[in-house]
């Protein structure tokens, strides 16, 4: 009995429409947990080499963890894996709401997608029985009227994830949406669906989880929520979810502003959390088992729409780096982005790159058929995400995400097009947090937040030194945080609730019967860390230390206005910061994992394969 | 009586506690947190009675302010 699982692959050939189960191999489940290590395992071992990120060979991996569907607080977490084709390396998303409990309660730890549909389809999943369904009427939908067709047609108690028509069109950050308005957003997973014909996935489940030790699991549980409950942090994270953090973001000049050119926005007061609060928040929305429900449902009545969020990082991207300053306006664009299947992070960067570009003049009038492509210009905002999702005009150049649109619009775009490895930067102005800019570099799908989250460290450690601990930090949290992706859980209850991390532990151990220390669980995301690593030098010709260097704007123009104003890094001390990354993590000179530390953590027989 | 609290690592960080660094009411949350030799940016949140505020905030008689640190994750 593998404790703690579903206990079965669900693999779908949408070439042939062959459905097939195996059992979850118990040594890959010890070995790689479960979600994100899943999502990799699978991915590595499975993806033909060089696969065309849009062609059939590529994979879907659809992945609850071990904790995932049961009593620990925020156990809704779900990963979603494939070949990137926004990065052309490894894209690994995570989703929350109720859709990883019911893929779970279906008794399945992974569903594989590979092939393409010859029509768009839906994938129906009730329990053991699993068909692929025509989904012609649903095509061209947006993702939240699919989702609520769905719901219609097929019950309530079937969870829903969809794409709109950016991951119809082949929007490289297209993302999939579920439960009206959270999204696996980064990487273009919902690309990929898209390329597959598949408009949308319904899922229901109703089986048990086997658990080892039920009382010693109950009793952890109860701690765990215990600890929640009486978590000073509650108040904060309730009331305001991320979006409590855009004050205190501006206040250090970390708020992402007019394409990353500055730190704070004139006018973010108008953005902060309480004025979302008290301007659009119709009530609380959490995730499966969720104790402190971060999710903000709101009316925005100046549009006449209702949305999820805006989260924090919409917030960031759509408003301060595109400079809009209406709480309204920022929430009808996540609006848009979300219906339109758009990545809200990626789309509002590659608008606020846009914009410099038209301000320099480097596109036209004639470029945008007419729009004013000025900072603070919402309708220009709207606009963009529109011709994006469609790819109409400039809007088929954006789609391809900043490094691409840079490359084809030259002129010194390169410079301030804000990526790494081809991702855009989520919501952190970097300029002046060294820990923060190496989290971006060294983020194993590209510059995503999700993997470290290290400004305060640099607040406490100072802002303007480069040092060995600095690196050291970033490492511990891309072993801890993505950890939390592996189980199937969410970790805001560890980030914003201050949870003791030993919390988990004999939950973890009374769940699958396996007695696991923390560091032990850390060697496992540390080996998920190092074979996705692998998995960039086997797919992307020429991969290396270029990788991972941010654009120039972070080492040779200064922040323009702000409290960082007037900061900039060497360039002599990102490499530094890189040097001292690559030597603390084992890996040679050109972020190469050494034979050594594959041998450490078992990876041997996947680094022949590289 | 304005009171003001402390969590987590700002109440290991302070250098004088709220009780010692005289009446609250009438200044503003920067000044009290410079009062308490806290390292300003790692205050991420002021709530005062329940709502968020900015530390140019002026604490009124009966205020209940809480100092809320962003360290968790970080």
């Amino acid at each position: 009995m593998l404790y703690g699982y579903g206990g079965n692959i669900l693999r779908i050939d949408l070439t042939s429409g062959a459905i097939a189960t195996e059992p979850t191999d118990p040594k890959v489940a010890e070995k790689f947990l479960g979600g994100r290590g899943f999502g990799i395992y699978f991915l590595f071992t499975e993806l033909p080499r060089g696969a065309d990120p849009l062609g059939p060979d590529n994979l879907l991996i659809i992945s609850p963890g071990p904790l995932s569907g049961t009593l620990v607080p925020g156990a809704g977490k779900l990963d979603i894996a494939c070949k990137s084709p926004l990065t052309g390396g490894y894209a690994g998303a995570n989703v929350g709401g109720l859709l990883t409990a019911e893929i779970k309660y279906a008794g399945y730890d992974s569903i594989i997608l590979k092939g393409k549909a010859p029509n768009p389809v839906y994938i129906f999943i009730d329990n053991d029985k699993v068909e692929i369904r025509d989904a012609s009427d649903l095509w061209g939908k947006g993702s939240l009227e699919t989702e609520k067709i769905l719901k219609d047609r097929l019950g309530e108690e079937f969870q829903i994830a969809t794409i709109g028509p950016g991951g119809e069109n082949g929007v490289k950050y297209a993302c999939i949406t579920h439960d009206y308005g959270r999204q696996a957003g980064r990487g273009g997973v919902g690309t990929v669906m898209g390329s597959k014909n598949v408009k949308a996935i319904a899922v229901r489940g109703n089986k048990s989880i086997p658990v080892a030790d039920v009382q010693a699991f109950r009793r952890a549980a109860r701690a765990l929520y215990k600890a929640c409950k009486e978590s000073s942090g509650l108040q904060v994270w309730q009331r305001y979810g991320t979006a409590g953090v855009t004050t205190w973001s501006n206040e250090i000049g970390a708020f992402p502003t007019r394409n990353f050119s500055s730190g704070q926005l004139e006018g973010h007061e108008n953005l902060s959390g309480e004025v979302m609060r008290e301007k659009i928040v119709i009530t609380d929305k959490g995730c499966f088992g969720c104790p402190s429900p971060c999710g903000k449902w709101s009316h925005v009545k100046k549009h006449g729409v209702r949305v999820e969020g805006p989260e924090y990082e919409s917030t960031a991207l759509l408003g301060g780096d595109c400079a809009l300053t209406d709480i309204e306006d920022v929430a009808y664009a996540n609006y848009l982005a979300d219906d339109l299947g758009l990545d809200s992070i990626s789309a509002g960067n590659v608008i606020a790159f846009a914009m410099e570009c038209y301000e320099r003049g480097i596109l036209t009038d004639k470029d945008t058929d007419g729009i004013r492509l000025t900072f603070g210009n919402a309708e220009a905002v709207f606009a963009m995400l529109k011709k994006i999702a469609y790819k109409e005009g400039i809007g088929a150049v954006l789609a391809e995400g900043v490094k691409r649109a840079s490359q084809v619009l030259g002129k010194g775009s390169e410079a301030f097009a804000i990526q790494a490895k081809g991702m855009e930067f989520s919501g952190y102005e970097s300029h002046n947090a060294p820990s923060m800019l190496l989290s971006y570099m060294t983020c194993d799908v590209g510059a995503h937040h999700n993997r470290s989250w290290a400004i305060t460290y640099d607040i406490q450690t100072g802002r303007d030194t480069v040092t060995p601990d600095k690196a050291e930090r970033v490492i511990y949290l891309q072993h801890v945080r993505p950890l939390f992706d592996a189980l199937g859980a969410c970790r805001l209850q560890w980030v914003e609730l201050g949870l003791d991390l030993n919390l988990y532990v004999p939950a973890i151990a009374a769940l699958t019967g396996l007695e696991r220390s923390w560091d032990d669980l850390l060697k496992v995301s540390e080996r998920i860390w190092n074979l996705t690593r692998l998995f960039w030098f086997r797919e992307v010709p020429g991969f290396g230390r270029a990788w991972d260097m941010p654009p120039a704007r972070f080492y040779k123009e200064p922040v323009v206005s702000g409290p960082t104003k007037g900061k900039v890094m060497a360039l002599g001390d990102v490499e530094r910061l890189l040097d001292m990354y690559y030597e603390r993590r084992g890996w040679d000179a050109d972020g190469r994992p050494s034979p050594q530390k594959l041998q450490e953590l078992g990876l041997t027989e996947f680094a022949a394969a590289v | 009586m304005a009171t003001v609290e402390l969590l987590g690592i700002l109440r290991e960080q302070a250098k004088a506690a709220p009780e010692d660094i005289g009446p609250a009411e009438g200044k503003r949350v920067a000044e009290i947190i410079q009062a308490l030799g806290v390292p300003t940016d790692l205050v991420a949140f002021v709530m005062v009675n329940g709502r968020q505020q900015p530390k140019t905030y002026v604490i009124q008689s009966d205020d209940h302010v809480i100092l809320i640190p962003l360290i968790g994750g970080g």
